[in-house]
């Protein structure tokens, strides 16, 4: 198990890791404090599978019955993942069946931008690394989630910053995007769109209204053999 | 909210996020997309890597004081670090290090 192919995925989800157990581990403790039994994050983080909308849910679980309301809220807040998919159509082509179901069902943002961004050596099984990635970032969530839960304040995981980390994560896949390709139009659009939609439309919607205006700009781009985002 | 209505509450959540996980991959389940879908899988990446980056920090950005500052900060030792050495974790770990000293300390 511990072979080349899990070394590979492995270091490339550490940032993760040490985000994800901690946030998880807040997310936990929070629900916790909240007076839910440890069960209701390691369940909602497994079923779920989304941060931002599992403190959401843990909010709104103390407010009136509204199952509508949850189900579009998620939609909107959640909806930048459809592309996610639009851009791992291809990548993730070759694996099947329930492997697929799974890498599907946990494409979160973490684990879209390092597999669209990975480049693993010709010998590793790409798929494999994958697969391997989505199931290490799913399982540093669910299992910091768990923990948060379960030990509650007898944790104490106050290391105001390390948050942070996911930030920094971001920024160096960024960066490598930039770095290998030959036409930066639209890595600086999306950056500087994204920049100026967050004060306009504010953060629940900037990301969704960013994305359709990139959409309308590759609709309406003409071909472009030079462009080479490799 | 009773356990039922409290079940069906996470259920609303887990399928509104399954819906956008998996619309791409049902619709172009086999049919081979469109034109269009193909030239957005090969350049809407990069531009949502630009977004995430601006996700990442969107609370430090919308709420203007000193961890604002800290963001940018860190921020520019990552890719400062990252363009010297090119060693992902060694700059994600000295913008992240130098976030926490920052906030704690200062």
């Amino acid at each position: 198990m511990f072979d080349k192919t899990f070394k590979f995925a492995f270091q490339k989800t550490i940032p993760v890791m040490t985000g994800f157990l901690f946030l998880g581990i807040t997310y936990g403790i929070y629900m916790n404090s909240e007076g839910f039994n440890f069960l209701y994050p390691t369940l909602m983080a497994a079923s779920i599978f989304g941060g931002s909308i599992e403190f959401l849910v843990a909010n709104l679980l103390l407010t009136k019955f509204n199952p509508l309301f949850v189900f579009f809220l998620t939609l909107l807040i959640n909806s930048r993942h459809i592309f996610y998919g639009i851009s791992m159509l291809n990548k993730y082509s070759n694996v099947k069946g329930i492997k697929k179901f799974f890498m599907i069902f946990a494409l979160c943002d973490e684990t879209f931008s390092i597999n669209y961004s990975i480049d693993p050596p010709k010998k590793l099984n790409k798929d494999k690394i994958y697969l391997l990635v989505t199931i290490l970032n799913y399982f540093y969530w669910v299992f910091g989630a768990f923990l948060g839960g379960l030990l509650g304040s007898l944790i104490a995981v106050k290391i105001e910053g390390l948050s942070f980390v996911m930030a920094a994560l971001f920024i160096v896949l960024f960066l490598e995007q930039v770095l290998k390709e030959k036409n930066h139009l639209f890595s600086y659009t999306g950056f500087l769109l994204a920049l100026a939609s967050l004060f306009i439309f504010g953060e629940n919607l900037f990301m969704l209204i960013s994305i359709i205006i990139v959409i309308l700009m590759i609709t309406f781009k003409k071909e472009d053999q030079t462009y080479d985002n490799h | 909210m009773t356990i039922t209505e409290q079940i069906i509450t996470i259920f609303a959540a887990v399928l509104g996020t399954m819906i956008t996980r998996f619309t791409p991959f049902i619709l172009f389940y086999k049919s081979n997309p469109s034109k269009l879908i193909q030239k957005l899988g090969q350049y809407l990446p990069a531009a949502i890597m630009g977004m995430l980056v601006i996700y990442a920090v969107k609370d430090e950005l919308l709420n203007l004081n000193y961890h604002t500052i800290y963001v940018i900060i860190a921020s520019l030792i990552v890719i400062i670090t990252y363009l010297l050495k090119r060693n992902s974790l060694l700059s994600i770990f000295s913008g992240t290090v130098i976030y926490i000293l920052l906030v704690n300390f200062i």
